[in-house]
């Protein structure tokens, strides 16, 4: 005897949901999960496993999604658990790189000259570095940078969300974020040096500079 | 109180993330609008975010996972069976076209039209029959794939007509490499004496952009295809199973079995096979 989706009760379709029924509602952000999967594994067969692992929980959980929330934003979140919990290969480097030390060197302390050539380039040599660096930069950041990266550049969610799907404060996020572009974008400076294509000793002091130092020195001159 | 170069440098993350509350954000594009360097430091966040995203962003999952991900979600247990505590399993699926070909339209976009049935998970109770046929089967698709996988060199190499011919010397039926018209991508690389169980085999090699394809053509014993699944694709019958990831299509033309076995993607595969003739 055959059952279908007809014959069963009401009661079985209100908290139920059929496997081709989320198939149809969650399968859309099967790119979105394999993207970011692929920037937290940085392998493709940790990231398949690692789709495939959401998908099956995201579909086994899928009564805590609250309806008219954001969808995209709640797989993220599964996604990033699991990896968490998971994949995650070294926790002992993840805390070390997220401790007092972690703060770049080159926070704050940039030259202008860099900045200005690393911004919009439009010269083909500078825009295929930054893309070539962009990719490196972020396997080389932590694993909790990278998740912010992810999240924040990449998948454009808020603070909000991300706090949410981290689980931590607002601030956290922000700090964490600010800490993870400053160690891309550091790299990219220094390579843009190494490589010759922007001059450190292009700015009136000969080399890089703070900003508040700038600051002043335009004030005096003002 | 206006707002320092400080205030703004601290805060250019929200700035470029669109995080201001829409006071602060008034009271930093005034400050912008005055202060050249934070303007530029503003730009330069502003740019790394998009370019971070132009860079890394857009990617596609293989087509493989999406027919993963499909095969894992039907074999997981079903949330409607256990939401509704029911005394027997309500998602008796293994006969159910409807449900199949709503996952069919996820996992073949491009035949979606065509195939009916994918052949998941069963759970009838008449399931075990199924089951069993279907098994009778697998031993040769096996077999298929393992020669392919092995890689052996060919034994004989040149045109179509060429290796026909070499054939015909050494095998009881007439093999002949499969054409596949007007496609550009496809090169025949040359040929070999195989086997598929007992039974006597050609194996011809092909490369189709650059990957590995092999179709292995021989007499087909008694009930091939009895309990294998069947698609039909630009109007040609193509029996097919999934063994160690390759999908493998099979086609009967002139009496003679031909098996489609590559380093690519399901829909490639049957795309492929579908495409295929043999020529006189």
């Amino acid at each position: 005897m055959a059952l279908n989706d007809d014959n069963e009760g009401p009661e079985s379709r209100r908290g139920g949901l059929e496997q081709a029924e989320f198939a149809e509602l969650a399968l859309p952000y099967l790119d979105t999960l394999y993207g970011a999967a692929l920037r937290l594994t940085r392998s493709p067969a940790d990231a398949d496993d690692l789709v495939q692992d959401a998908f099956l929980k995201a579909y086994r959980f899928y009564d805590r999604f609250e309806p008219g929330t954001n969808l995209r934003a709640w797989l993220l979140r599964i996604l990033t658990n699991t990896f968490i919990n998971k994949y995650r290969r070294n926790t002992r480097e993840r805390k070390v790189l997220d401790g007092e030390d972690a703060e770049p060197v080159g926070d704050g302390v940039m030259s202008r000259a860099a900045m200005r050539a690393l911004t919009e380039p439009e010269d083909d040599a500078m825009r295929s570095l930054v893309t070539q660096e962009i990719q490196n930069a972020l396997d080389e950041l932590s694993e909790e940078h990278r998740l912010m990266i992810v999240l924040a550049d990449i998948e454009e969610l808020s603070y909000k969300e991300i706090a949410d799907i981290v689980g931590c404060p607002i601030g956290t996020v922000m700090s964490r974020l600010h800490r993870a572009r400053k160690h891309m974008q550091g790299r990219l400076v220094e390579q843009a040096i190494e490589m010759g294509i922007v001059d450190p000793g292009k700015d009136a002091s000969g080399a890089t500079v703070s900003l508040d130092a700038y600051r002043r020195a335009r004030e005096i001159a003002g | 109180m206006t707002t320092s170069c400080r205030v703004v440098k601290r805060h250019v993350d929200a700035l470029v993330d669109g995080e201001l509350d829409s006071s602060a954000q008034i009271e930093f594009e005034k400050h912008l609008a005055g202060c050249v360097i934070c303007r530029e430091h503003a730009m330069f966040a502003q740019s790394m975010k998009r370019a971070t995203k132009a860079t890394l962003g857009g990617v596609k999952a293989p087509e493989h996972l999406r027919l993963r991900v499909l095969t894992a979600l039907d074999s997981a247990p079903s949330r409607a069976a256990a939401s509704a505590q029911a005394p027997r399993a309500p998602v008796l699926r293994a006969g159910s076209p409807r449900s199949d070909s709503r996952l069919a339209r996820f996992a073949l976009p491009a035949a979606a039209a065509a195939v009916v049935a994918l052949g998941f998970a069963t759970q009838t109770d008449d399931s075990q029959d199924t089951v069993a046929l279907q098994a009778a089967s697998v031993p040769m698709f096996e077999d298929i794939v393992r020669r392919h996988e092995r890689e052996h060199p060919p034994e004989v190499q040149g045109s179509a007509a060429q290796m026909a011919t070499w054939f015909q010397r050494k095998l009881e039926f007439p093999a002949r490499p499969v054409d596949f018209g007007t496609r550009s991508d496809v090169q025949l690389i040359g040929g070999r004496i195989s086997n598929v169980r007992e039974r006597d085999a050609a194996a011809f090699y092909y490369q189709v952009h650059g990957h590995r394809v092999t179709v292995i053509v021989f007499e087909p014993p008694p009930d091939t295809f009895r309990g294998v699944d069947h698609v039909r694709v630009d109007g040609h019958d193509l029996y097919y199973r999934t063994v160690h990831g390759y999908t493998v299509p099979m086609m009967q033309m002139g009496g003679l079995t031909y098996a489609f076995t590559g380093d690519l993607d399901r829909d490639t595969m049957m795309r492929l096979a579908a495409s295929a003739h043999v020529g006189h």
